[in-house]
């Protein structure tokens, strides 16, 4: 714990009980060792579901053992990850148990689709799915499992979406949901004290998921070798791309009123007003460029709150959409380099006219350490 | 230009997950520790972030103009156009380099020259587009490998003269590119000795072990060279190649004895002296411990399934062991980053 921090915060009266001695809840080991952990973890999963099946060689037609045998592995996990004084070894131990138990409860769950419904049901399936890990990422008390659970229940309820309605447009709709979820979610990541890990999970898994969801609707359209198909998709369902954009413009200005409100001293009521005026330009010249705005918000979520892995996901995404642009089927090459120069025009007059009206001071003797 | 917030953040995660700070309270704390960013923090980043996205918007623009007239152009445009941008390129290097010579001795100049390190970095990167392009209009008959050789030969003056180590990794991957290549088409330096896939990750394993060993002992003397990231990638490039061979020569169906094993067992130990002793790097060391996992398990999985035949214990057996190496090496390498913090 850096000293300089408590010592400031008790400074400005800010802690409860300054004088208390405050404990490491735990290191933070840098992502590499957790790589470690998440590498042997999977591993350990596939060997033990490959002793599952050796000793009951006919189990994958069993559902009932399926059932039992991964909740079991599912039960145990719960219990070894929740324990208080949960080292490395239970940690993998634990992970690696849970990852095998699922794998039996989805063969469980196919089976049982099977028999009831003859042939797998995708819409069925993908909700059960979506369900099961919607609740592993509420309860499992571990933060890698909570990322992932996350992902996976977003993605599967897309997938089940998918196949009720067989349309990507809605999709494009839900993608839109999870945007606005995920902003919500790291707007408020320090809000609520004893959520903050449990909020911090969730929200990667959403970051990662709206990525996906992103790219693979943006991957369709990039590859309807027959536009006059998904036009005509469009046409009846009503729900155009312009209005995915508008929407996703929406979620930009509200995100960026919400920063705007945390800046301090209170940037001026003009200031305010001409930063979401800009936004707005700059969201609607981005119409065709789909992605460069989520990379963008994301990379502004990133900054608000000093979180490099976000920052490093915005740039990631946009610098994907950048390049992804440049295939798009929609625009011929010369409405593309049209749509980037006023886009880069546009960029340059706001720094512009930002630096005019808020010249950048003296930054460099701001951004030293916490001074008592 | 990033605000020391980065470094508090989780410190004050903690605080406030212990509920040290009233909930009313937590946005000023925030404010205080810097995770929230100040008004000029936010004003210098995004000033910053507005420069580079204009950058990358407007010469995509250019890009795809010359994409869509690209076959209305003539073979003299499409030089002159490659070419005017290589000039341009290094003559912003030339302006931006002289503008930011360092008032104080104190000054770090290589904060100050991130724009002409950008700028030489794009000149390499197009002049490759060049070479390429005249391979490809005066058909030279030039096998592919020679571009590669080429171009990373003629950039190296650059790479001396910028400093910057990315382009030095750009420089290492065009190499490895070309003796890929070659031994692609001629299938390898040593004859009969290897088969050509071996050949292929013997040479990555040399090309990159000896960068990397150049690297390291030139640090103390050049201290722009003290990237972390670029040793890592280096170090990588050559571990990884080499885990392969040993694994392949575990799994091999006659086995003999293989230099593998040898040229392993030593980097291993190399690795753990430079690393742990005179060059602490966690990230090293923790690659050799994913490399020892996987050379080890493959040992296992081969001599319980193929030599022992064993099916159902196998199992067992792997999944115990690989939760105990994994879980002893992350217990090791927390523990000396929690010597490398104190």
């Amino acid at each position: 714990m850096n000293p300089l921090l408590l010592n400031s915060l008790a400074q400005a009266k800010l802690l409860k009980n300054p004088d208390a001695e405050l404990q490491e809840v735990e290191i933070d080991s840098p992502w590499y060792i957790k790589l470690i952990l998440a590498f042997s973890g999977w591993l350990a999963a596939i060997f033990i579901l490959g002793f599952f099946f050796t000793v009951f060689s006919r189990l994958y037609k069993n559902t009932p053992v399926l059932i039992i045998a991964g909740g079991g592995l599912i039960a145990a996990a719960y219990f070894l990850l929740k324990s208080k004084k949960t080292n490395e070894f239970l940690e993998h131990l634990g992970l690696a148990s849970s990852l095998a138990g699922q794998a039996l409860l989805f063969l469980a769950i196919m089976n049982v689709l099977d028999m009831f419904i003859d042939g797998l049901d995708g819409y069925s399936f993908w909700l059960i799915l979506g369900s099961i890990q919607l609740t592993l990422a509420l309860f499992m008390p571990n933060f890698v499992h909570r990322i992932f659970s996350t992902l996976f229940a977003v993605l599967s309820f897309g997938g089940a979406i998918f196949y009720f309605t067989e349309n990507t447009n809605l999709i494009a709709l839900y993608g839109i949901l999870i945007m606005l979820l995920t902003a919500a979610v790291w707007l408020n990541e320090f809000r609520f004290h004893k959520q903050i890990e449990k909020l911090r999970a969730f929200g990667y898994g959403l970051v990662l998921a709206t990525l996906i969801i992103k790219a693979t609707t943006h991957f369709f359209y990039r590859n309807s070798w027959n536009i006059q198909k998904v036009k005509e998709l469009d046409e009846n369902i009503g729900f155009q791309p312009w209005m995915e954009q508008l929407l996703l413009s929406a979620i930009t200005l509200y995100v960026v009123w919400k920063l705007l409100q945390k800046v301090h001293p209170k940037p001026s009521q003009i200031a305010n007003i001409l930063a979401l005026v800009g936004v707005f330009i700059i969201s609607i010249l981005s119409f065709q460029a789909q992605g460069l705005l989520t990379g963008t918000m994301i990379i502004l979520l990133g900054f608000s709150a000093s979180n490099r892995v976000l920052l490093g996901l915005g740039v990631i995404t946009l610098l994907y959409f950048i390049s992804n642009y440049y295939y798009s089927l929609q625009n011929t090459l010369l409405d593309k380099s049209i749509t980037l120069f006023m886009l880069g025009i546009a960029l340059l007059a706001g720094r512009f006219i930002m630096l005019k009206l808020l010249p950048e001071q003296s930054i460099e003797k701001n951004v030293e350490g916490v001074k008592p | 230009m990033i605000n020391s917030g980065y470094k508090n953040r989780h410190d004050i995660s903690q605080i406030i997950q212990s509920g040290e700070i009233a909930s009313g309270d937590i946005d000023s704390a925030l404010l205080l520790a810097k995770i929230t960013p100040s008004n000029q923090a936010w004003t210098h980043f995004l000033s910053t972030l507005l420069l580079w996205l204009s950058v990358i918007a407007l010469s995509s623009s250019l890009m795809f103009f010359l994409a869509y007239n690209w076959d209305d152009l003539g073979r003299f445009a499409k030089f002159g156009f490659v070419e005017v941008f290589i000039i341009a390129s290094v003559l912003l290097y030339l302006w931006k380099n002289k503008n930011s010579t360092p008032v104080n001795a104190s000054d770090s100049p290589q904060k100050s020259t991130l724009i002409s390190k950008a700028s030489l970095l794009v000149a390499s990167l197009s002049l490759g587009v060049l070479l390429a392009f005249y391979g490809q209009t005066y058909q030279t008959g030039a096998d592919p490998w020679q571009l590669f050789f080429t171009w990373a030969l003629l950039i190296i003056p650059w790479a001396m003269v910028a400093q910057f180590p990315a382009l030095w990794i750009i420089v290492l991957v065009l190499l490895n590119t070309a003796v890929s290549l070659y031994i692609e088409t001629f299938g390898g330096f040593l004859g009969g000795l290897f088969s050509a896939e071996k050949n292929l990750l013997w040479s990555t394993v040399g090309i990159n072990a000896i960068a990397l060993s150049l690297w390291e002992l030139l640090k103390g003397r050049l201290s722009w060279l003290n990237e972390n990231w670029a040793t890592r990638v280096v170090a990588f490039a050559a571990g990884l190649p080499l885990t392969f061979l040993v694994i392949n020569a575990i799994f091999d169906r006659h086995p003999s004895f293989s230099l593998a094993y040898l040229v392993w067992a030593v980097a291993m130990v190399v690795v753990y002296i430079v690393y742990r002793k005179f060059r602490p790097d966690l990230f090293m060391l923790t690659m050799a411990c994913l490399s020892g996992i996987g050379v080890a398990l493959s040992f296992a999985s081969h001599t319980l399934f193929e030599v022992l035949n064993l099916e159902m214990g196998a199992f067992l057996f792997l999944a115990i062991l690989v939760i105990a190496l994994g879980g002893s090496a992350a217990v090791w390498l927390k523990r000396i980053y929690k010597e490398q913090q104190v």
